[in-house]
């Protein structure tokens, strides 16, 4: 059987020295930030708040026993932090409605700690494909077009087509393969077909 | 709960693909009109252009700054060491080069690692406290004394038949063939050290505050010398004479080899540190023989042998250099104090620092001083009184 990948966040933690600590927070920073940022919808704010969370969570002296209660006691924290710092906006600005069930007491966000981590799964997969690969799918999520890709990179428009369909490729493959989120795999096996 | 939203993911999608059942149409259709979260979260989760989103601001993000902003604001133990957090806030760590002299600190204190590279300016000032030189003081067999230095390449006595020179600042011996057995003594004082070579070609290095006493030429079957303080040895190789030196009650008989004995009366323990050869270490109820990179460390009359000796460091003061292995500050001015020939005070904790690093000894002390104070050491000198303070 695999080898669960929690297990070694888990090692890392208890080994507890700055090194570890540095190999945690890079497994972890994509979705504690992705899910502050859709909460409080400001990049600094968001930066400040993860920021905060990883130093709370390297000061935790009583040692966590799982990595599930690892990664609830971060998501915990940044998500109280982010309706403090949302509360603290309503008091300067309007916030729209649909903010105020963040408030509800029984509110059930593991909903966007999932989406955060589904968010955390894709960019991580992007990390690992080949270097022109990788700059192509950049690229294309922020807007360009084949054409400017192309001109930008010097090649063909076909290479970058190419280039695009090998992505999508292997990022199934990997994604496939992380069987913790067999369907959200899928269900973005799905979604990069929109690509 | 989270089976729940898996579900509706996996039925959004299975609709997006046009692949939904009519039960599972039905199961959908309920799940969204359920609530407005659900909508939501449906709705978001086939959003592409949420997931781009997303993926940007990831991209736009400095993880390294973040990074060291978290750094700065937790006190974390360095790499290797399982401190605990608590513990940690006395310990942390700062190496400082210093690059042109050679020499570095790396003080024990409390929050992260951080390299800072320190460029000194060798300033000569008046208060300034300068190192130790290479003199020392010969006691010739009738007593006299004869101050030596540097200076010169003159002949100092006639010892029986030995000649004794000083030779641009290193006294030789000459002629081993006394029939009478006569000692001269070289004592080194605060702030001195001296090189000599013997009458059987053995060479020695004294460091401040030592002496060694032996005699001018060696009859017999043995060649025997005493010394106090720290002594280094190269000694010729003479299988019919074993080279003997005793300090205090501890005999270290050799028969060539190169090492060292730090024997000052302000430590708890002779140390014995082998570069070379074999030597044997006796005590009035132990003997034991060292082998290169051991040491002996004598304490009353009990023998503790270590291996793997950083033994460089050990004889680097011979070299110019003077070692710090993580002692105690306290211990390590002992030796800073006798080359500088100052007085050292304490204040607050400074006393039980922990300190590795490396001291160029022939550069002046405001060099040093300087590494202590990068180190948050507070170093106030007045007249040749050092008072050393933690901030």
């Amino acid at each position: 059987m695999k080898q669960h990948p929690g297990d070694s966040l888990l090692a890392l933690f208890k080994k507890g020295d700055e090194k570890s600590f540095h190999k945690l927070y890079e497994e972890l920073y994509p979705s504690v930030f992705s899910y502050a940022i859709k909460i409080v919808k400001n990049s600094q704010i968001a930066q400040d708040i993860c920021t905060e969370s990883f130093v709370k969570l390297f000061q935790k002296n009583d040692r966590c026993d799982s990595v599930q209660s690892l990664k609830s006691y971060l998501f915990t924290i940044t998500h109280n932090a982010c309706l403090d710092a949302v509360k603290t906006a309503k008091r300067h600005s309007s916030i729209h409605k649909e903010i105020e069930y963040l408030m509800e007491k029984d509110f059930d966000y593991t909903r966007y700690q999932i989406e955060a981590e589904l968010i955390e799964l894709v960019y991580k997969s992007i990390e690992k494909l080949p270097k022109q690969c990788k700059t192509v799918f950049k690229l294309a999520i922020e807007g360009w077009t084949y054409e400017e890709i192309a001109e930008e990179l010097k090649v063909s428009v076909s290479t970058i087509r190419n280039q695009k369909a090998r992505g999508i490729k292997l990022l199934r493959i990997a994604l496939l393969k992380e069987h913790k989120y067999a369907m959200i795999a899928t269900a973005l096996n799905v979604l990069l077909n929109h690509y | 709960m989270q089976k729940t939203v898996h579900r509706l993911a996996e039925l959004a999608f299975k609709h997006l693909r046009n692949e939904l059942n009519e039960d599972e149409q039905n199961e959908l259709d309920n799940y969204l009109e359920h609530s407005e979260d659900n909508r939501l979260f449906f709705s978001q989760l086939v959003d592409k252009e949420n997931l781009n989103k997303s993926l940007e601001e990831l991209y736009k993000l400095d993880e390294k700054a973040m990074w060291r902003k978290i750094v700065k604001k937790t006190p974390l133990p360095e790499t290797g060491k399982l401190i605990t957090f608590r513990q940690s806030l006395k310990y942390a760590a700062a190496v400082i080069f210093i690059a042109a002299l050679g020499s570095y600190l790396y003080v024990s204190q409390s929050k992260k690692s951080e390299f800072s590279k320190i460029e000194t300016k060798t300033q000569n000032s008046k208060t300034d406290i300068r190192p130790g030189t290479n003199m020392a003081t010969l006691t010739l067999a009738d007593g006299k004394t004869v101050l030596l230095d540097s200076n010169g390449n003159t002949i100092v006595a006639m010892q029986g038949s030995t000649k004794v020179s000083n030779k641009s600042g290193r006294l030789v011996y000459d002629g081993n063939n006394n029939s009478n057995i006569l000692y001269n003594t070289v004592s080194t004082g605060k702030g001195q050290s001296f090189p000599l070579i013997l009458s059987d070609n053995s060479r020695i290095w004294l460091n401040s505050e030592s002496s060694i006493r032996f005699p001018v030429s060696f009859p017999g079957n043995q060649r025997k010398v005493e010394i106090t303080g720290q002594v280094y040895f190269e000694i010729a190789h003479d299988a019919s004479k074993p080279f003997i030196v005793s300090v205090d009650d501890m005999q270290v008989k050799v028969l060539g080899t190169n090492f060292d004995i730090k024997a000052y009366t302000d430590q708890e323990v002779i140390k014995t540190t082998l570069l070379e050869g074999s030597v044997n270490v006796k005590t009035g109820s132990q003997e034991v023989v060292i082998k290169p990179g051991q040491q002996a460390q004598v304490k009353e009359d009990q023998i503790k042998v270590t291996s793997d000796v950083a033994v460089d460091q050990v004889v680097g003061w011979k070299n110019g250099y003077i070692y710090l292995n993580n002692e105690k500050l306290s211990e390590i001015m002992k030796d800073v104090a006798r080359w500088y020939n100052i007085q050292v005070i304490y204040a607050g904790n400074s006393k039980d620092i922990g300190m590795i690093g490396r001291i160029n000894r022939n550069a002046n002390l405001s060099e040093f001083i300087k590494l202590l104070e990068a180190s948050n050491i507070d170093a106030q000198i007045e007249g040749n009184k050092l008072t050393l303070k933690t901030h």
